[in-house]
């Protein structure tokens, strides 16, 4: 929709104009010679390509603007669901997070040396991200997007290549908070882990706004 | 101090949520929790269903977050996930019924509300109450596709009919709501 004045619904219908292709008998409206389902799919194109069928033709503006007016209601409607909403009850978030953290991802087990020869000692893979994540957040204007641990983790010493990709705050340097990122990380790495760090790559995914960038 | 996350895109939950941030994934969940809530209320016409159904939803996405290729349009996919829930939750609850047959009751409990009813515009009542005499299965794919913005074949999947029967359907919808709402235009 590149019209702001049009309005949208809640949530942007991914898809499938082509699934009119496939429209088989199509009902006409009293009021014209094209179907509603070919008058909404012109909506959902944002009235693009210009069809002179539709837009000369005055029943079928008509019934084009009353659908148009029916979607602005609709997401009225959604927006004051949601707004008149009760907040969530606290109990209900914690249950389901409870539930999550039951389903913790820890991914596969990474050994450290252990003094004693008859014990292992491992770190898992989930609290090795965690530790990547916490170093490269610590770097102003830094959110790390993910990390990944490349290489056989599973065994000690083995050389591993760690990806980590983050977002920058729009507005600063990218090199250097990318550089700062890596540093953190390496330095955590070192610190917390006997992990063999054969490269280690920053890469910037995203830039997003100190503001609120929320949704999109 | 944790890094405030409130701030951070869909897509960056989403990612680190797949790779086990609890944190994340909170913060996900509250973001969209209104919107999820208020596609499950409409679609199983139940306050007390929709938070279950809700629920559900929620523990799946986490589950299955790992495994979804863009974390941009996390969005439209848990929306996904919540009306998949709903309809589990439908025919549980009436497993003799056809799903399609199910008349459920179409008054949402929100919009008994005196004061929300004063706050909402007439136009939107008026909506509200066509929608209500929509039969119970043409509302319900007139609210994947108006409310969770879902694909033809996402919402023929979930109601066992064809892209065809879907479209038909959407367009009867539509003419009777317009037909309805003439009177505001």
């Amino acid at each position: 929709m590149s019209d702001p004045t049009h309005p949208s619904p809640a949530v942007q219908p991914t898809d499938d104009l082509a699934a009119g292709a496939a429209g088989g008998p199509e009902a006409l409206t009293d009021a014209g010679t094209v179907s509603t389902e070919r008058l909404a799919d012109y909506l959902d194109s944002g009235r693009e390509p210009y069809d002179p069928l539709i837009e000369d033709d005055p029943a079928c503006l008509a019934q084009l603007v009353a659908l148009e007016r029916l979607r602005a209601l609709s997401s009225e409607l959604v927006e004051s669901d949601v707004e008149t909403a009760p907040a969530p009850d606290p109990s209900w978030i914690a249950g389901v997070m409870d539930r999550v953290r039951l389903e913790s991802r820890t991914g596969r087990d990474i050994p450290l040396a252990s003094p004693d020869v008859r014990s292992t000692v491992h770190i898992t893979e989930g609290a090795v991200r965690s530790l990547v994540r916490e170093a490269g957040d610590s770097v102003p204007g830094a959110v790390v997007v993910s990390c990944g641990l490349a290489g056989d983790v599973g065994i000690a010493d083995a050389p591993i290549r760690v990806d980590v990709a983050v977002s920058v705050v729009y507005g600063a340097d990218l090199r250097h908070v990318a550089d700062l990122v890596r540093e953190a990380v390496a330095a955590a790495l070192a610190r917390q882990t006997e992990i063999v760090v054969e490269a280690l790559d920053v890469t910037v995914r995203d830039v997003h706004l100190g503001a609120r960038e929320a949704g999109q | 101090m944790p890094v405030d996350l409130s701030d951070a895109a869909d897509g960056t939950l989403a990612s680190r949520a797949a790779e086990g941030d609890e944190r994340a994934f909170e913060v996900l969940l509250r973001r969209h929790l209104g919107l999820m809530t208020a596609y499950a209320t409409r679609l199983t016409s139940s306050r007390a269903d929709a938070s279950d159904a809700v629920q559900e939803a929620s523990i799946t996405i986490w589950r299955e977050l790992p495994g979804l290729q863009t974390p941009d349009a996390v969005r439209g996919w848990m929306m996904t996930i919540v009306s998949r829930k709903a309809f589990d939750l439908i025919r549980r609850r009436r497993p003799a019924a056809d799903v399609d047959e199910l008349e459920v009751p179409s008054t949402d409990g929100a919009h008994d509300d005196p004061e929300r009813r004063a706050q909402s515009s007439d136009a939107m009542a008026a909506l509200q109450e066509a929608l209500g005499r929509l039969p119970a299965a043409q509302r319900r794919v007139w609210t994947m596709r108006e409310v969770g913005g879902e694909s033809y074949a996402d919402i023929a999947e979930r109601t066992g009919s064809s892209v065809t029967a879907v479209r038909g359907q959407l367009a009867r919808a539509r003419e009777s709501l317009t037909r309805e709402m003439e009177a505001w235009r």
